[in-house]
C-alpha cells in the first residue's frame, strides 16, 4: 500500500548512509537498490536524491570519486568516517521512535534496542 | 518534456554558473541508466527517455534543492577577525604616529588598508582554481616581473637590498598551482618542479633577501612534501622524501663547503646572535635596547621606557611598541586574534575536498604564519633573521596588500567549496603505434 511521503522524507538520509555502510554506489544504483530491498516501497526520485547526496557530501558524511565503466563516468559515493559515526546516532534515533510508536500502538517489539 | 528541457530548466534553478557543469552531467548520466533500464523492459528509446524523464521528479524543485547546496559561501568568522585586526592595525599606527608627531605615515596606512581590503574582495570574488588551469604562465609571467624589478632596480636598494619580500611571498600559493600541474607525473616531474622553484629563491638571492629565501625556500619544501605524501607524484615517498630533504641540506653544505669560510659579518652576526650579552654596542646594540624596553613591558597600559633609541622602530618593531604602548594582556590579544586567523585559515585548508584549493590555502597560511612568527620574535629579541612585515600590524603599501592578497584567497577558497569539484588526475596514457605484417 502507499505510504505517507512524510514517513519516508525522514528517514531518507539513514537509508542511503545505510546502503553506502555496506558498498560504494552511484546514485541509479541506490535508488535501484532501495527499491529493491525495500520490496518497492521506497521509489526514492532523482530529483531527491541529488540534492541530498550533495548535501550530505558537503557536510563532509560522503565521499565521492568518478570511476569510467562502459564509456561511462559515473560518480560513485562512499561513505566517511564522520557519515559512519552520523549514521550511527541515526539509527539510534530510530529505533527509540519506533519503539514509543510500538509501545503507544501496543503490541511487542522485537529486535528494538 | 525533453531532456535539453528538463537539464535546462534545472540548471536555470542553479544561480552559480561553475556548479552547473558537475551537476548536469551527473545528472545526464543517471537519465541515461534509466533510459537504458526502460529500454531493457521493452520501451522504445523515444518512450524510455519520456519515462526516464518522468522518475526525475520535478526539475524545478530539484534544482532549487540543488542551488541550496551549490552555492558561494563567506567564512564570516576570518573576516569579522579581519575587520577587528585591520582597525587594532590602524589604532596601533596612530600611537606610532603620535610618539613621531607626524601622522602622515598614519593617513596612508589607512589609505593602503583600504586599497588591501578592495584587493582582498577582489581576489575573493575571483575564482583560485586559476592558478591550477595556468600555473606555468602565471609562474614565468611574475617571475618575469620580479626579474625586472631587481635587475632594473625600479625601487631602490637599501643598503644593498631590495625589498621585495612581499612580492615574493606571492609565489607561494602561484607554486600550489604548480605542483598540482605535475599531478600523475613521476621523477622527471618532481625534478622539474623543484628546479622551477629556483626561479624565486634565485631572486631572493639577487635582491639581497636571506629572510625571504629561507621561509619560502622552506615552505616550498613542505608543500613538495605534501604533494609527495598525498600521493600527486608516481613516486616512492619513502624515497622521494629523504631524497628531497637529504638533497637540500646536501646543496647547502656544499655551497657552503664551495665558498670557503664565512665572511666576517657572517660570522659576527652568528657571534652576536649566540652571545646576546655581548656586543651591546655594535652587532647587538638594536637587540639589547628591544630586550630593555620588554623587560619593562607593563600588564596593563604604557610602559616606561622609551623607544627613540631603537631604529627604524616605526616600522621594523611594532609589537614591541604595541606591548609597549598597550600592555602585555592588549599585545597579547592582538597576537592571538592573527594567530587565530591563520588557524582558521588552516582548517578551511586541511578540510577542503578540492586538493588544489588545500594547497593554495596551505601555503598561505604558512607564510602568514613564518611572517609572523620571525617579527615576533625579533621583537621580543630572539630572532635570528630579520624581520620584514607582520599582518595588519605594519606600514607599508607593499606588505599590506599582499598580506590582504593571501587572506583573499583563503577566503575564495572557502566560497568554492562546495563549487568546484575535485578532477581526478589520471596517470599519463601512453600509446604504442605497431606495424604488423599480415600473412
Amino acid at each position: 500500500m502507499p505510504i505517507d511521503k512524510s514517513l519516508i522524507s525522514g528517514s531518507t538520509t539513514m537509508l542511503l548512509l545505510k546502503l553506502l555502510s555496506e558498498k560504494d554506489m552511484y546514485g541509479y544504483e541506490m535508488i535501484e537498490s532501495l527499491q529493491k530491498k525495500s520490496s518497492n516501497v521506497f521509489e526514492l526520485k532523482a530529483g531527491t536524491l541529488y540534492p541530498l547526496l550533495h548535501s550530505l557530501e558537503a557536510k563532509n558524511y560522503l565521499g565521492s570519486y568518478e570511476e569510467n565503466a562502459g564509456g561511462k563516468t559515473r560518480k560513485y559515493y562512499s561513505i566517511t568516517k564522520a557519515g559512519r559515526k552520523y549514521l550511527k546516532s541515526k539509527e539510534e534515533e530510530w529505533n527509540e521512535y519506533t519503539g514509543a510508536v510500538a509501545q503507544v500502538l501496543g503490541g511487542v517489539v522485537y529486535g528494538a534496542v | 518534456m525533453e531532456l535539453y528541457d528538463y537539464l535546462n530548466t534545472l540548471s536555470d534553478q542553479i544561480r552559480c554558473k561553475k556548479a552547473r557543469p558537475a551537476v548536469l552531467s551527473e545528472i545526464k548520466n543517471h537519465i541515461s541508466d534509466q533510459t537504458e533500464a526502460c529500454e531493457a523492459e521493452g520501451l522504445c528509446h523515444r518512450d524510455a527517455l519520456a519515462e526516464a524523464l518522468r522518475q526525475m521528479g520535478d526539475p524545478v524543485e530539484a534544482g532549487i534543492a540543488l542551488d541550496r547546496v551549490h552555492r558561494p559561501r563567506m567564512e564570516w568568522g576570518i573576516l569579522v577577525l579581519v575587520l577587528i585586526l585591520s582597525a587594532a592595525g590602524l589604532v596601533l599606527q596612530y600611537a606610532v604616529c603620535q610618539a613621531g608627531s607626524s601622522y602622515s605615515n598614519f593617513y596612508q596606512q589607512c589609505f593602503y588598508v583600504v586599497i588591501g581590503l578592495v584587493c582582498m574582495f577582489a581576489v575573493y570574488f575571483l575564482d583560485y582554481s586559476l592558478i591550477g588551469q595556468y600555473p606555468l604562465m602565471l609562474w614565468l609571467g611574475y617571475f618575469l616581473f620580479l626579474l625586472c624589478i631587481s635587475v632594473f632596480c625600479v625601487i631602490p636598494r637599501i643598503n644593498g637590498q631590495l625589498r621585495i619580500y612581499n612580492l615574493l611571498t606571492l609565489f607561494v600559493p602561484l607554486y600550489a598551482g604548480i605542483l598540482f600541474r605535475c599531478r600523475g607525473g613521476g621523477y622527471a616531474r618532481l625534478l622539474s618542479c623543484g628546479l622551477l622553484c629556483l626561479l624565486p629563491l634565485w631572486i631572493c638571492v639577487l635582491s639581497v633577501q636571506t629572510t625571504g629565501l629561507v621561509e619560502i625556500g622552506f615552505i616550498f619544501l613542505v608543500m613538495m612534501s605534501f604533494a609527495i605524501i598525498k600521493r600527486w607524484f608516481q613516486v616512492s615517498a619513502a624515497l622521494a622524501l629523504p631524497a628531497l630533504w637529504g638533497g637540500v641540506i646536501l646543496f647547502f653544505l656544499g655551497g657552503m663547503a664551495l665558498n670557503g669560510s664565512l665572511k666576517a659579518y657572517q660570522l659576527a652576526r652568528i657571534q652576536a646572535w649566540l652571545h646576546p650579552g655581548l656586543y651591546q654596542q655594535e652587532a647587538n646594540y638594536q637587540r639589547s635596547i628591544v630586550l630593555q624596553i620588554v623587560s619593562q613591558f607593563r600588564l596593563t597600559g604604557k610602559s616606561p621606557v622609551a623607544h627613540d633609541y631603537l631604529s627604524a622602530w616605526q616600522s621594523d618593531f611594532n609589537v614591541t611598541l604595541m606591548f609597549s604602548y598597550f600592555g602585555i594582556l592588549t599585545g597579547s590579544l592582538v597576537i592571538l586574534l592573527i594567530l587565530l586567523l591563520i588557524f582558521k585559515g588552516l582548517s578551511i585548508a586541511v578540510r577542503q575536498k578540492n586538493q588544489l584549493g588545500a594547497l593554495v590555502g596551505l601555503g598561505c597560511c604558512l607564510i602568514l604564519f613564518m611572517q609572523s612568527f620571525t617579527y615576533i620574535a625579533a621583537n621580543f629579541g630572539i630572532g635570528l633573521l630579520t624581520q620584514k612585515t607582520i599582518p595588519f600590524l605594519t606600514y607599508g603599501l607593499q606588505g599590506t596588500v599582499a598580506n590582504y592578497i593571501l587572506i583573499g584567497l583563503l577566503l575564495s577558497i572557502y566560497r568554492f567549496k562546495d563549487i568546484l569539484p575535485e578532477k581526478k588526475f589520471s596517470a599519463r596514457v601512453r600509446y604504442r603505434i605497431r606495424i604488423e605484417k599480415i600473412d
